[in-house]
């Protein structure tokens, strides 16, 4: 398996204050991790880190796409966590989503033909394609959580990072959302951050626990007691082949 | 010779009013959509240091302003973004400090500042050739900048950390944005001056977003409503013989007033 990214005894945080410490996990090219961890934990915090975005104190982030950091960024999809309610920037669906295959090369952002159409197919895989020209700010949470999924993937990344994408989508969409990941992880790794492993236990392959520290699990049945030796307070859900297994809710929420 | 003079100041004022609607228009939407109006308003007020520094040492205000202005509001994207400060404490540091250096430039300096009630209150009755220069060398720049870079300042501004995972110069867009920003509240301080400006900057773009919530709409119907508001301003002002600052600034906030009433009431 081609190794695509490379974690290395990483730390980071914020304002001199550790975040997450002892980071070290490689991501490869069928990978579909599933990072969990409590709020607060530092899971964003890691995924900004893998990203680019934020600076580690000590340690690492290599990447194997690209030699050019910046090539290799353009083979990457994100979708960020977001706080919806400030959303009410006048910007239509369409362009949100073709944002996604916005380049350096491209300042001008004029795009073909073939990339127009390219984004007008991944709205209808989206079920979007009636809101096109809908401006962002009169969506519901669910709809603009699957524009910013078209946006990420509209790029055809080799390697997709998605934090938190089933808070507020109903369950509805949440499942056909992870029916969607299955069939794009045959050709893209995925990076899923979520704070409760119930729905999405049976489509990951594998398990980053973060809760300051970070801890790597390399198959997506854990136990209750390997996440308490994990220190990981989170609520383990059954579903499907995934062993019956409930922890008790942590009181830090 | 007195009618030609009439003439060319006529046509000077509408030039000015027309130049004073594209660049803030255009600009203003950028500021409104980002949530930047604080931001605008202590770069407004901090320019006045340039002009105090500019009476001081015997150089148009308003290229010290120009100056003044552009450091400023670099220096309020730096500094925000290093995320030393609060950034709201910072503008409201700059914004005050800006004034008193003009203050205490324009007591220092040898006998007295003309024109110093243009800077706060505008006229564009009084507009030079050098102001229309550069408020019409403006315009073209701003024109040509949303026409050229129109969907990167639009990816950049709804979400600059995803711009950045594409790789997309965040802080050069970002730098040339905010010294767009700080020349056009210079430049329109002529017009309606510094404790007006702002509304140019926000009001087009409140009429424009009671009927339109897209972007580049908002921008074309900002400036449009900006010279509805402008041009009959200034009609107003020479009708009534009242200052044209005061009444551009009026004549757009009854506008706004208009349109919203229309828009409930057809709904
Ligand atoms: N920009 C920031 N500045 C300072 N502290 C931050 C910042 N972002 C996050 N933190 C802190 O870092 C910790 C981890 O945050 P985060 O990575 O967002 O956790 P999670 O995504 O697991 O909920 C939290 O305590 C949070 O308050
Ligand atoms: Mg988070």
């Amino acid at each position: 398996m081609t190794k695509l990214l490379e974690v290395n005894d990483v730390s980071a945080g914020y304002h001199r204050e550790p975040v997450i410490e002892k980071a070290c996990f490689s991501v490869s090219q069928d990978d579909f991790i599933g990072i969990i961890g409590p709020n607060g934990g530092g899971k964003t915090t890691l995924l900004k880190v893998m990203l680019g975005l934020h600076k580690p104190f000590s340690g690492m982030v290599k990447w194997f796409l690209e030699d050019n950091p910046q090539s290799a960024r353009q083979k990457i999809g994100y979708l960020p966590q977001i706080n919806f309610f400030d959303i009410r920037f006048p910007i239509s669906v369409f362009d949100v989503v073709r944002s996604g295959l916005a380049s350096p090369d491209n300042l001008r952002g004029r795009f073909s033909r073939k990339q127009n159409h390219h984004v007008e197919e991944v709205l209808r895989l989206l079920g979007m394609s009636r809101l096109k020209n809908k401006s962002m700010g009169m969506l519901s949470g669910g709809e603009k959580q699957r524009v910013f999924l078209g946006r990420a993937i509209v790029s055809n990344p080799d390697i997709l990072f998605l934090d938190e994408p089933g808070t507020y989508v109903d369950h509805e969409f949440e499942s056909e959302m992870y029916d969607m990941l299955k069939n794009l992880n045959q050709h893209m790794a995925i990076v899923l951050v979520s704070h409760d492993l119930g729905m999405i236990s049976s489509y990951i392959k594998s398990i980053i626990c973060v809760n300051r520290v970070v801890h790597y699990h390399a198959s997506n049945i854990i136990s209750n007691e390997q996440l308490t030796t994990y220190n990981c307070p989170i609520q383990l859900i059954t579903h499907g082949d995934v062993p019956h297994t409930v922890l008790n809710k942590h009181t830090q929420r | 010779m007195s009618e030609l003079f009439q003439y060319d100041f006529f046509i000077r004022s509408l030039a000015g009013a027309v130049f004073a609607a594209i660049t803030c228009g255009l600009t203003g939407t950028y500021i409104v959509s980002r949530r930047m109006v604080f931001v605008s308003g202590g770069i407004t007020h901090a320019s006045f240091g340039g002009i105090g520094i500019g009476y001081f040492l015997g150089i148009n205000p308003v290229m010290g302003a120009a100056v003044f202005g552009v450091l400023v509001a670099l220096g309020m994207e730096r500094f925000s973004y290093r995320d030393m400060v609060r950034q709201d404490s910072l503008i409201a540091m700059l914004w005050s400090l800006g004034m008193a250096v003009g203050v205490i430039f324009i007591y220092i300096t040898p006998g007295y500042a003309p024109n110093l009630l243009t800077y706060l209150f505008g006229s564009i009755l009084t507009i030079t050739t050098t102001d229309l220069l550069l408020l019409g060398g403006l315009s073209l720049i701003s024109i040509l900048i949303f026409i050229l870079f129109y969907n990167t300042i639009l990816m950049v501004s709804f979400d600059e950390g995803f711009a950045e995972t594409r790789s997309m110069p965040v802080k050069g867009i970002k730098s040339m944005m905010i010294i767009l920003v700080a020349l056009t509240i210079v430049f329109n301080i002529r017009i309606v001056g510094i404790i007006m400006v702002l509304a140019l900057l926000t009001v087009p773009q409140a009429i424009a977003n009671l009927f339109t919530s897209n972007y580049k709409h908002m921008l074309i119907y900002s400036v449009l409503s900006g010279m509805a508001g402008t041009l009959s301003g200034l009609a107003a002002s020479w009708y009534l013989n009242i200052p044209s600052g005061a009444t551009i600034v009026f004549t757009l906030v009854l506008m706004f007033s208009m349109a919203k009433l229309i828009k409930s009431v057809t709904g």
